[in-house]
């Protein structure tokens, strides 16, 4: 058995270009990688706005948090917030935002992909 | 004398999902209800990844987990052959810096810390460690 993760990503128009990385299944160090990698070249491609849809994400160690921190590090050399944001996390990944005090810095929202892309 | 459940296995990053499945159901048997669950699946699944990454140096390499109940808690023991490593001697995330200055990394073994009601590791005489997890039983589950 091995770690199933999807990730997806696509380009969206609100406000300002958001870069949506869509995930689907566990977030481990097995595959963590490919989420960090997408982002970086998105990142890299100069895309400033990054929203993490975690609604089908069940569950994510803390090497998702390594690279969500990384992903916030390179979005936001000068500190702040507003440029990554997490949507739909489950109830426990919620929790460890809080716990590991990425919450101050990383936004998380509720509701629809639409809603959320036009929040930047 | 308790029920031990016990999952053998040469271990490298892609058994995560398998060791995580094993400890979620098991936990639940023993007792532990929803969050507890998820929180004792994220812990194993931290200690397992430390074991693989560092210990094996990324290859595979033997770990078993077992897990009884015990004085209204689920005890998990996890054990390798790896060079000695004692989480309680690693460094702290630094909670309190901004995350734009924090180093990156050190959070797996703070959730074990905070996640868990108790935490202790041992050497075995003949190498490798022993790491003890223990999370209290506070749902409704069978005693």
């Amino acid at each position: 058995m091995s770690s199933v993760l999807d990730v997806t990503v696509s380009s969206m128009m609100g406000k300002v270009p958001v870069t949506v990385i869509h995930m689907n299944g566990h977030v481990d160090a097995a595959n963590v990688g490919e989420v960090e990698d997408k982002a970086t070249d998105a990142i890299n491609s100069g895309s400033a706005n990054v929203l993490l849809d975690m609604g089908k994400v069940s569950f994510m160690s803390s090497a998702g948090f390594r690279s969500i921190h990384k992903i916030y590090q390179a979005l936001h050399p000068e500190g702040g917030s507003g440029h990554l944001k997490i949507l739909n996390p489950s109830d426990e990944i919620g929790r460890l935002v809080k716990t590991l005090g990425f919450n101050n810095f990383v936004m998380i929202l509720s509701g629809d992909l639409k809603q959320a892309v036009d929040s930047f | 004398m308790a029920k031990i459940f016990r999952l053998e296995l040469r271990a490298g990053l892609d058994s995560l999902a398998e060791i995580r499945s094993f400890v979620g159901e098991t936990a639940r048997e023993l007792g532990l209800d929803g969050p507890a669950v998820e929180d004792i699946k994220v812990c194993v699944d931290e200690a397992a990844t430390n074991i693989v990454k560092h210990g094996y140096g990324g290859k595979e390499g033997d770990l078993w987990v077992e897990l009884y109940r015990a004085d209204g808690e689920v005890v998990v023991k996890i054990v390798d052959r790896a060079p000695p490593f004692d989480p309680e001697l690693a460094t702290e995330p630094e909670l309190g810096l901004p995350l734009h200055d924090r180093p990156v990394g050190g959070m797996g073994v703070y959730l074990m810390k905070t996640l868990t009601d108790g935490l202790s590791h041992s050497t075995s005489p003949g190498g490798g460690n022993e790491l003890v997890l223990r999370k209290r039983i506070t749902g409704t589950g069978d005693s």
